[in-house]
């Protein structure tokens, strides 16, 4: 291809001496410059080129294995979506909303199903993308209006679903190589996926209807290697929550048995950079008729209970250890407090989101709640809360604050 | 209409947090890498690999499908942890 450039005439808007000192110069002509294939193609070339829809061959594709797929990530979803949003609302309440204490293993058994379920999420939707795969390269491209929306909507449902699957798989696997808040963008993200589900499953359902037949050999053996595959991945990591399991656990990011005193430890006492004070004291403070400061000593002398709780971790790991401390609630009553106060715990630790955490009265009226001082029968390591540290039943492991300094009465 | 009266507010309070709390920017551009990373790099390379299998037999291919696919799970947490 050539291109030619030559000196733009004069305008007509420049000075007239201008106009005719130039017209009375030599035409200058740029060198013939022959560019070989520079040129972007047009958007029609690349359509002739793309793919087709009819040219994907493979059997095993089809509508069936679609809908059956479409099926399980609906469940998929909708689990990880409800159980997403109790583990976010257990931590960030609103003011009117009250989680109960009990059942103890609520929130252990809320946030496995939320994590394995979201694990086991991942061969089911790699498999119903290729299945679907064809579909991307439809012609023409876009139909009508409505078409448009709909192919919208889809790929709205299809980067929202990979958006979560992707950063949650790298938050279990405490790698954070994005530029944005884990909790903000998957939370957020979450409701974007949940709404473009309900129209894709509105907009599909006749399909589903119409296939969600037994399948035929070939595409049954597929659904099966899928299942297969979504099994062998649930098998070797839900030992990681559940106990008889455990053995099986190799692929489970956390061994939630590994570390001091028998318990895997998220954040040191060194990464908290955490110190424990020669003088350290226990402070009962805020709303209270008698305020109290305790030393260790102290803590010791009063009457001591002994829970088995688990520590339950937003991360989906699970462990079971037996925790001897005094009970808040008797502390909270020696101090004097209202029975439907709000308390604070404040941790020694200073930096960090959940150097302090907040207990509604289900939760520190519960006789299983202790401010521990001793795990697995010895005294609390330092990484695990030294000299003392909240325990409560169907709660976050994140909110069970280590290092407690401080309880305020709101 | 009613899956859109349901679906869409979702959607919409979905892109109210993330423009109000989240750097919209950087959630944009992994939002998009996602799916093309998926449409243009790994469906492709797991075309060629199904064309690659396509000498084994069916059950056998399978095996190898669903190996892939787990494999694919738990190879980060292998690596990075």
């Amino acid at each position: 291809m050539v291109r030619r450039t030559s000196l733009k005439r004069p305008s007509r808007r420049s000075g007239r001496g201008l106009r005719t000192l130039k017209a009375r110069l030599p035409r200058l002509r740029a060198p013939v410059v022959k560019l070989p294939a520079l040129r972007l193609p047009t958007l029609r070339e690349l359509e002739a080129k793309a793919p087709r829809q009819e040219r994907f061959s493979a059997r095993l594709r089809g509508e069936q294995v679609a809908s059956w797929l479409g099926v399980a990530l609906g469940i998929a979803f909708t689990s990880a979506f409800v159980t997403g949003l109790m583990s976010h609302f257990m931590q960030h309440p609103p003011d009117w909303m009250r989680w109960p204490s009990r059942p103890v293993d609520l929130y252990r058994i809320t946030q496995g199903v939320h994590v394995i379920g979201g694990i086991a999420t991942v061969p089911l939707l790699l498999a119903k993308l290729w299945a679907v795969y064809p579909k991307f390269w439809q012609r023409p491209a876009v139909r009508s209006l409505g078409h448009a929306v709909e192919r919208g909507l889809v790929f709205v449902l299809v980067g929202g679903a990979l958006f979560q699957v992707t950063t949650g798989l790298f938050n279990i696997a405490y790698w954070y190589p994005f530029p944005f808040s884990f909790i903000g963008a998957h939370y957020w993200t979450a409701y974007v996926v949940f709404g473009a589900l309900i129209i894709h499953v509105g907009n599909e359902w006749a399909k589903v209807r119409r296939s969600a037949l037994p399948a035929e050999p070939g595409r049954r053996g597929f659904l099966a290697a899928v299942a297969a595959a979504t099994g062998v991945v649930v098998v070797t990591t839900v030992g990681e929550t559940f106990g008889p399991l455990r053995p099986l656990a190799v692929f489970a990011p956390r061994k939630p048995y590994d570390g001091p005193q028998g318990l895997t430890v998220n954040r040191s006492a060194r990464a908290a950079a955490v110190s424990v004070p020669a003088g350290y004291r226990l402070a009962v403070t805020g709303a209270v008729r008698r305020p109290l400061s305790l030393s260790v000593a102290d803590l010791a002398a009063l009457p001591q209970h002994t829970s088995a709780l688990p520590i339950s971790c937003v991360e989906g790991w699970s462990a079971d250890a037996v925790w001897t401390g005094v009970r808040l609630r008797d502390l909270l009553a020696l101090a004097g407090v209202a029975g439907d106060a709000r308390l604070r715990i404040e941790s020694l630790q200073t930096r960090g989101g959940y150097a302090t955490s907040e207990v509604a009265p289900p939760h520190w009226s519960d006789p299983l709640t202790l401010l521990a001082l001793r795990l697995n029968g010895q005294t609390l390591h330092i990484d695990h809360g030294y000299p003392c540290r909240l325990i409560a039943p169907d709660r976050p492991g994140v909110l069970q604050t280590k290092w407690v300094t401080r309880v305020v009465v709101l | 209409m009613k899956r859109y009266l349901l679906g869409l507010p979702l959607i919409a309070l979905g892109a109210y947090g993330l423009l109000t709390s989240v750097n919209v920017i950087g959630w944009a551009v992994w939002f998009g890498g996602v799916v093309v990373a998926h449409d243009f790099i790994l469906v492709p390379l797991v075309l060629a690999a199904g064309v690659a299998a396509s000498r084994v037999a069916l059950p056998y291919r399978l095996v190898l499908a669903a190996t892939a696919l787990a494999g694919a799970v738990a190879l980060p947490f292998v690596i990075l942890t």
